[in-house]
């Protein structure tokens, strides 16, 4: 047991514990725009997985990392515009644009990666770019601390900065009054003369982004390449952690730091004496186990109200 | 009107002719018509990308007409697919792996007059009473009992990447599953046939997809002390790559020669792969298929190919001389020779119940 301790009070462990919650930070950042907006974006893992395959075409074909960027995050856009469309527009059920969503883009990445690269199952054959690790100056030359906190990717950094960007949009800026509004009741939000298909759709769009950022996080970051549904349930886990964090910016770090929590757990536990399959259940039974604790203290503080 | 018609008549015997002619070069030349039923998706640069090249192979040398269906991991849809073209006219139907064998097993008994390959699995003749399926098997221990004999060889090479005082080394496969455990009780074998006290830590990424995951497994194990990692990973091994590279230390590689498909595109990356335990599927099945064609194998036996046959073992490419060194080399070659005539005879995940996998996979833990 002893041996446990030593690995997770580990800098490599801490080092890794970042890594492994970065993409599910962003993601599910954008996950808190979308549902504060009062929209449940199921097409997230299909999102990230699109943007993980355009931003590395673009680097590709762009010869360069902004390309790539730009074309990862107008992929992202335009998966998300479609979601949005047939949802807001069209009305269809968004429980049934998500899933189609998640599967266009399943079939259409390893479509899309063979018409490019004639294999279907990675991109390991075209030369792609990656985001740069960034050495943070004074705080790497800290022991121990800047050893965690430094030398993380680009991505890292950037998913910090926009925790605070979003808590900043939803809560400082009009148009975080107004998805809060449209999200929270929709009739009342459009008797006051707030367009609420239009709120929604930018809603969707931001979300679409940092869906994007996670995915390219994936291909762009963590690997140099991009793999056949390399997002293996990570936009899931987002939505998951999003529902935790209640939404709240905040709320959504922590959970999404939880779940990386497990998931890096899992990583290392199985070179201990544990059976792998109980290993690999855990970051899905500490959802499940996080959701449960989640709704049975909001259970008791609605009673605790109407009481 | 007499010259038009007799120009007429002929113009229609000589089209006559020419039509029997092709009509019997068509007949004569009619190509063997073979399937392969992927359970899975090709792309994952080793199994089935392997059993693809095969199949490419009878198209262009014995001019077969070819198909490849990849069925995905929807096993729901796998039988469907399976009696879809034992219907069809093909000459030859390939399938492979556990996951599928008592499918296909089935399927062979249903339909008798056509013929069928399994690969990477032995047939049970007597559920497939009807003769009428190959098998073809593979001693895939014996390609990682060379892989674990070259990494516990190559902890006292003296290479700048490995640490002699750790004795470990790693194993990271993409799923708990008993053709992958095959490859972990050779690779452990070959490991103890050089040295017993070295320790070996295990990961299963659980999936065959999470190239994510595999990249952090695979570092764990460098960072807990692996000095070598033997990756079995499936599509995902190019995960185990990348953290190899990151970290500076060497992997083996698994089923095809990884380190020439890296190679390609990046050459440093490829660099710390020394090896990989070759699993010559592609090879065999087109020795299948041609060996069934001209009658020299039959449908209704098991072919066990390992070491002997050359469709297993290590893949001996430039990096692999550049890294390895000669006396380890040497080694390697008489140990390869002694496993041929016998002399070592390696255990196989296939006889062992579950309980004795685990057991040995947790003795070798440090």
């Amino acid at each position: 047991m002893p041996a446990i301790f030593s690995y997770i009070f580990s800098v490599d462990f801490f080092f890794m514990w970042i890594r492994v919650a970065t993409p599910i930070i962003l993601v599910a950042l954008g996950a808190v725009v979308c549902e504060r907006s009062g929209v449940v974006n199921l097409g997230l893992e299909g999102t990230m997985l699109i943007a993980a395959l355009f931003g590395v075409l673009g680097s590709y074909f762009g010869k360069g990392l902004l390309p790539g960027f730009l074309l990862g995050i107008a992929s992202a856009l335009v998966v998300s515009l479609l979601f949005a469309f047939f949802h807001l527009v069209l009305k269809a059920n968004n429980v049934l644009c998500g899933t189609a969503i998640n599967t266009l883009a399943a079939g259409l990445t390893v479509f899309v990666l063979q018409m490019v690269t004639g294999e279907k199952g990675t991109s390991a054959s075209i030369k792609s770019y990656s985001y740069p690790e960034v050495n943070i100056p004074i705080l790497k030359d800290i022991p121990i601390l800047g050893e965690i906190l430094s030398g993380h990717n680009l991505l890292t950094y950037l998913a910090i900065v926009l925790l605070f960007v979003v808590m900043f949009l939803l809560f400082k800026t009009p148009l975080g009054l107004r998805i809060r509004a449209v999200g929270e009741n929709p009739h009342a939000a459009e008797s006051v003369g707030i367009p609420v298909v239009r709120i929604r759709f930018i809603a969707i769009s931001i979300c679409g982004a940092l869906a994007g950022l996670g995915g390219m996080y994936l291909s762009m970051a963590y690997l140099p390449i991009f793999a056949r549904d390399m997002t293996a349930g990570r936009g899931f886990i987002s939505l998951a952690a999003c529902a935790m964090g209640r939404a709240n910016p905040i709320g959504v770090f922590v959970s999404a730091l939880v779940f990386a929590f497990f998931d890096g757990l899992s990583n290392i536990l199985q070179v201990l004496r544990i059976p792998a399959e109980f290993v690999q259940m855990m970051p899905y039974a500490a959802t499940i186990l996080g959701l449960t604790i989640y709704s049975i203290h909001r259970a008791h503080s609605l009673q605790r109200k109407h009481s | 009107m007499k010259k038009k018609v007799v120009i007429a008549v002929v113009l229609l015997t000589f089209a006559a002719v020419l039509g029997a002619v092709f009509a019997v070069s068509a007949q004569e030349a009619a190509p063997l018509k073979v399937v392969y039923l992927v359970n899975g998706s090709l792309g994952d640069k080793g199994f089935y990308d392997s059993a693809a090249s095969g199949m490419y192979q009878m198209r262009d040398e014995l001019g077969a007409e070819i198909k490849i269906i990849e069925m995905g991991r929807d096993e729901t849809s796998y039988e469907g697919n399976f009696i879809d073209v034992s219907e069809q006219d093909w000459d030859m139907i390939i399938s492979g792996t556990w996951s599928v064998k008592e499918l296909a097993q089935e399927i062979a008994v249903q339909f008798p007059d056509k013929n069928y390959i399994f690969f990477d699995g032995k047939v049970d003749y007597d559920v497939v009473s009807t003769n009428n399926m190959m098998g073809v098997n593979y001693l895939s221990n014996e390609g990682s009992f060379m892989a674990g004999a070259l990494a516990a060889l190559m902890l006292d090479s003296g290479d700048e990447k490995i640490d002699p005082e750790k004795r470990i080394l790693g194993f990271v496969g993409s799923m708990d599953s008993p053709n992958i455990n095959d490859f972990l009780v050779g690779y452990i074998e070959g490991i103890k046939y050089i040295d017993p006290e070295i320790k070996l830590m295990t990961s299963y990424v659980g999936s065959f997809e999470d190239v994510p995951k595999a990249l952090e497994m695979t570092k764990q194990l460098y960072n807990q002390g692996a000095q070598i990692v033997f990756a079995p990973a499936s599509q995902s091994i190019l995960g185990a790559v990348t953290a190899a590279a990151d970290s500076n230390k060497y992997l083996i590689g698994c089923d095809q020669d990884i380190w020439a498909q890296v190679n390609e595109s990046d050459p440093k990356t490829a660099s710390v792969i020394i090896s990989s335990a070759l699993k010559k599927v592609g090879d065999s099945l087109f020795t299948a298929v041609s060996g069934f064609a001209d009658g020299s194998m039959t449908a209704d036996q098991n072919y066990t190919l390992g070491l002997k046959s050359g469709a297993v073992g290590l893949a001996e490419n430039d990096n692999f001389v550049a890294v390895v060194p000669e006396d380890i080399r040497a080694q390697l070659d008489s140990i390869s020779e002694k496993v041929i005539n016998g002399e070592i005879v390696v255990g196989t995940s296939f006889t062992m119940s579950t309980e004795e996998i685990a057991q040995l996979r947790d003795e070798m833990k440090p």
